[in-house]
């Protein structure tokens, strides 16, 4: 589950840097894509930090 | 949940209203815009002129750099949005602007589909008279000649489309008069001296 929320941050991420450096935008989408990309960058940086640094319950023996 | 998730979350959130404000809300009009440079509309002097025409460079839009000459009679003036002008001749009027075409578009489908479309809903009476591939300064360019009749009176109009790197020079010249050869006296004034400037 972890490993599928990993993946699934990394393509939010990429998403975003694609959308932010290399989508050609149409000057009459440029707001709406300022918002997306910058969202999905947010996005996918915020659950790869939670995805790292989420403490799994120690197993007791 | 510990503290470093919560935080992680929090700034996350944080950040979003952040960027919502600046897209839609009260802080979008702070976002940066490329605007019309002062220097855009002065023009330059020295060997590389021309007598009697005037040189100006547009550095504007990033990656769009480009440069016209223009008579030195005519009125010309910096447009509303940036790397355009306006100008004016004795007999009719013109304006040079950057225009974007998408990357899944090609230049002359987007003339054809897109921009002949407009023209003929917005403006009256329009009516082609040609529709040419050429080229200006060394770039692949389509000229546009139509009529249109505001008001009743008829006038002659030119439309050249420059292809760039990123974005399209559109170039637009209309005379009052439509039989006279002044339509295409401008617009050979206009194409003649441009050139992109992208380094």
């Amino acid at each position: 589950m972890r490993q599928f929320l990993f993946v699934v941050s990394l393509a939010l991420l990429g998403s975003g840097v694609y959308l932010k450096l290399f989508y050609d935008v149409p000057d009459s989408a440029e707001v709406i894509n300022f918002f997306v990309s910058w969202f999905l960058v947010i996005v996918g940086v915020a659950s790869l930090l939670i995805n790292l640094l989420w403490s799994s319950p120690r197993k007791t023996r | 949940m510990n503290k470093k998730v919560l935080t992680v979350a929090i700034l996350a959130v944080v950040a979003l209203v952040i960027v919502y404000l600046y897209s839609f809300g009260p802080l979008a009009g702070k976002r940066q815009a490329a605007r019309p440079s002062p220097q855009s509309v002065m023009p330059t002097t020295g060997p590389a002129t021309s007598q009697g025409v005037s040189e100006y460079h547009n550095h504007d839009v990033k990656e769009n750099y480009y440069g016209i000459a223009l008579p030195q009679t005519w009125q010309i003036a910096s447009g509303k949005t940036p790397g355009s002008y306006t100008f004016s001749f004795p007999v009719g009027t013109g304006s040079i602007g950057l225009i974007d075409i998408p990357d899944n578009s090609t230049p002359e489908l987007f003339i054809l589909s897109r921009e002949e479309p407009r023209l003929r809903k917005t403006l009256p009476g329009y009516a082609r008279r040609s529709y040419t591939k050429t080229t200006v300064g060394g770039s692949e360019a389509y000229e546009l000649l139509y009529l249109t009749a505001p008001g009743g009176v008829e006038h002659a109009n030119a439309r050249v489309y420059v292809s760039g790197q990123d974005m399209a020079v559109v170039a637009a010249v209309t005379a009052t008069q439509p039989e006279s050869l002044a339509l295409a006296q401008a617009l050979n004034a206009v194409v003649a001296g441009f050139k992109w400037e992208n380094r």
